[in-house]
């Protein structure tokens, strides 16, 4: 799953976030998955214009980057393998 | 989505209130009768259209798609001639689509759209198109509403009675307006030799009922005739051909007085079954030709081109039962068959009336042998044999017929400006109205198919004169739509059209608005330079050639600074659109290049080709308006001189770390402002 998510991420999630903390368009990914719930973060993946429609995190973020960030049309088993991704790229085993 | 606040609710409950008061009193007289006219073209803001409109772009060459009723322009398809707005005919991926036994050909004159059909009913799969000048059909692809294929035709010049389609998509077939000495003859002989040495062809093109690729399955040889438009048999007659044919004087000169001499021409009627039978037992003959054959790939998202090289001729005068003649007055244009199959309707363009044809009759008169003698051995049907009847005094120069699901037939009048409409069976007139001005084709939706959708019909007229507010010497022309729901057309709107707009077409939105692609899903992409990623993102020297595989997502290229690039070199911007979502297209543009922009979909990879002349630096940028960054969207390429020793280099977001200490600041520098 880790590396089937790296493969997504490398394809259509890199252009746009770093894996350190650093902002690129979007925020850097590293501690993504310690402050955000997998669901939010699913959510953003699968189903992001209704997140910057009605979250208020999203909209935050929306604010501090200025890009609305793309839906890359990504399944939902294809956004659990980025879920897990991104607890390995911060340190989970 | 939008919540209303209660107040906001009061507002659209007076608002409410206050229509519903108007309805009741509306006032009455013209204003009336020009808002229900209207009513009916009217799509509220933000509604979708009943149809889809294919329109040729004429002299264009492009092929324009419009929504009915309301006539707004959807989309203009790049066919036959080049469109530096989308790249077409620009990007290295699609000049093969152009080529032709002639070498890149960039402009063309596209006349009839056809809609592919199964069981005779508009299937909403693809759109053919012919190209006149240099004769090709293309095949619009209605999923990615883009040019999948052009098929050169050989032996052929004017290509004009083309590109219409058997009832199941059988064939396309395209035919000969030039009568020309043949591809594999010596085609330098005199003019005035024309009698011996020109000959007609109709070509019969398979079309793969999966991919939709065409291929030409067999040519009819006919007499040096000028075919001018054709409609295939459906229903019983299902297995036929008809094509217009004019100048069966054979005049090589001053045709508008000397192929007019006669009082009939002919509609030429094609036995297609009998040929495919001919072809069968190998009575074809093998012909060596040239043409083209270019097909663009979804995967790979690029054309290719290849030239074909031979043909099989099928000759009218030697295969009996094949090929016969119908006399029809004076220079037929249109030549339509009703939604039965069993009425053909010729327009003879100087004629005083349309002969409509029967096919029960014209099989009567074949078995009973009731010829006229022949023409260049093909028999001559009597005419009367043949004949249903005549719409006596329909109008002055009448062109083309649509039908509708009534029983009804519209034909268009050019010489006297109007649309008549008349019942097949009893040839009575019905109705007649004005056109604006001097109508050339007409267009029911489905109106040449066994299932016509009898509610609209659009004429697309020759002149605009002052219908709309002037723009110079040259207008855009006009096209007009009527509704033919009830027993009297009704005009009810008006609007421009691009190129000029010869046959048109028209589906239900449903058949094809739900196949429409969004995107290129990029992990099935086949380009050989796709990025999959920035991660693939990179620059590559081979000899002279630098190529470039660079990306674009929202918003910015990677790479976007690129160095080590020399005068001399060709320089090829490969470009992928890492964007995954609908209608997020990114352009591309350099600075200088002799050449056009980019415009690539999410998914896709196309490429730019440019040779730098000079040394210096070059900006390049997105051209499409991508986000509220888009105006950083955007790069520099250092072109250094033949020779130079700078090494390839590229990157993005890689800025040099600024040198420590303060750096003056504009203001602080400019002495006198605060």
């Amino acid at each position: 799953m880790v590396s089937t998510g790296k493969g997504i991420y490398e394809l259509k999630c890199q252009a746009c976030h770093k894996l350190t903390e650093e902002k690129l368009v979007g925020p850097g990914w590293k501690d993504v998955t310690k402050t955000r719930k997998p669901l939010w973060i699913m959510n953003m993946i699968t189903n992001v214009e209704m997140m910057l429609e009605t979250d208020p995190e999203a909209q935050k973020l929306l604010e501090l980057c200025m890009v609305r960030m793309p839906n890359q049309n990504i399944t939902t088993a294809d956004a659990r393998s980025v879920v897990e991704f991104m607890r390995y790229n911060d340190g989970e085993k | 989505m939008k919540i209303f606040q209660p107040k906001q609710l009061q507002y659209l409950f007076i608002a409410a209130f206050a229509f519903f008061f108007m309805e009741s009193c509306k006032p009455k007289g013209t204003q009336s009768a020009a808002t229900g006219d209207a009513a009916k073209a009217y799509v509220a803001p933000g509604k979708y259209d009943e149809f889809y409109n294919f329109v040729s772009g004429g002299f264009s060459g492009q092929m324009a798609v419009y929504g009915l009723p309301s006539g707004r322009l959807l989309r203009v398809i790049p066919v036959f001639s080049t469109d530096p707005e989308k790249g077409w005919g620009f990007s290295e991926e699609t000049k093969p689509m152009l080529n032709t036994s002639h070498g890149f050909v960039p402009w063309d004159d596209a006349h009839h759209p056809e809609m592919s059909q199964t069981n005779g009913e508009v299937d909403g799969r693809w759109v053919f198109i012919n190209g006149n000048n240099t004769p090709r059909i293309a095949r619009i692809d209605l999923t990615t509403f883009r040019t999948a294929e052009i098929l050169e035709i050989p032996n052929s010049a004017g290509n004009h009675s083309s590109a219409f389609v058997t009832q199941s998509t059988e064939y396309v077939v395209a035919g000969t307006r030039f009568s020309i000495p043949p591809d594999d003859a010596n085609g330098d002989v005199p003019i005035d030799s024309y009698k011996q040495n020109f000959k007609g062809n109709v070509s019969f093109i398979k079309v793969d009922s999966v991919s939709g690729n065409m291929n030409i399955a067999f040519q009819i040889r006919t007499p040096g005739v000028n075919f001018d438009l054709s409609h295939a048999g459906k229903g019983n007659s299902h297995g036929w051909f008809f094509f217009s044919c004019y100048n069966s004087e054979q005049a090589n000169t001053l045709l508008e007085v000397n192929a007019s001499q006669r009082d009939k021409d002919f509609i030429m009627a094609v036995n297609w079954k009998k040929a495919e039978e001919y072809l069968k037992a190998g009575k074809g003959r093998k012909q060596a030709v040239r043409y083209a054959h270019n097909t663009y790939s979804d995967k790979t998202h690029s054309a290719t081109s290849k030239i074909e090289t031979e043909i099989t001729i099928l000759d009218s005068k030697e295969l009996a039962d094949m090929v016969y003649l119908i006399p029809c007055p004076k220079s037929p244009h249109g030549c339509d068959v009703d939604p039965t199959g069993e009425y053909i309707v010729g327009s003879g363009k100087l004629a005083a009336l349309v002969p409509v044809f029967s096919f029960t009759k014209l099989q009567k008169a074949i078995a009973d042998k009731a010829f006229d003698g022949d023409y260049e051995g093909i028999p001559v049907i009597k005419y009367e044999a043949a004949l249903h009847g005549e719409v006596k005094k329909p109008g002055l120069g009448p062109l083309h017929t649509e039908f509708d699901d009534k029983g009804n037939a519209y034909t268009s009048m050019f010489v006297s400006s109007e649309i008549v409409k008349w019942n097949v069976k009893s040839l009575e007139i019905i109705d007649r109205v004005p056109t604006y001005y001097s109508v050339g084709h007409l267009m029911v939706p489905g109106g040449d198919s066994r299932k016509p959708f009898g509610k609209y019909l659009v004429a697309y007229n020759k002149i605009t004169k002052d219908r709309y507010l002037p723009t110079g010497p040259e207008l855009a022309q006009s096209a007009q739509l009527y509704d033919i729901s009830g027993e009297k057309m009704k005009l009810i709107l008006d609007f421009p059209t691009i190129g000029e707009p010869h046959y048109a077409q028209a589906a239900p939105a449903g058949l094809i608005s739900k196949k429409s692609v969004k995107f290129f899903k990029i992990e099935e992409s086949e380009h050989p330079y796709v990025s999959k990623g920035e991660g693939q993102a990179k620059v590559t020297r081979d000899g002279n050639k630098v190529h470039i595989n660079i990306t674009a997502i929202r918003s910015h290229f990677n790479p976007d600074n690129i160095e080590g690039v020399r005068v001399g070199d060709e320089v090829y911007f490969h470009l992928t659109n890492l964007e995954q979502d609908w209608d997020v297209p990114h352009g591309f543009a350099v600075k200088g290049a002799n050449n056009s922009e980019l415009l690539v979909m999410p998914g896709e990879t196309q490429t730019l080709k440019w040779v730098p002349e000079k040394s210096g630096m070059y900006p390049f940028y997105c051209t499409d308006f991508c986000s509220a960054l888009h105006q950083e969207m955007q790069g520099y390429i250092r072109i250094s001189p033949a020779g130079s020793s700078v090494p390839l280099s590229f990157s993005t977001g890689k800025t040099p770390t600024p040198a420590a200490g303060k750096t003056p600041t504009p203001s602080a520098a400019k002495p006198g402002t605060k």
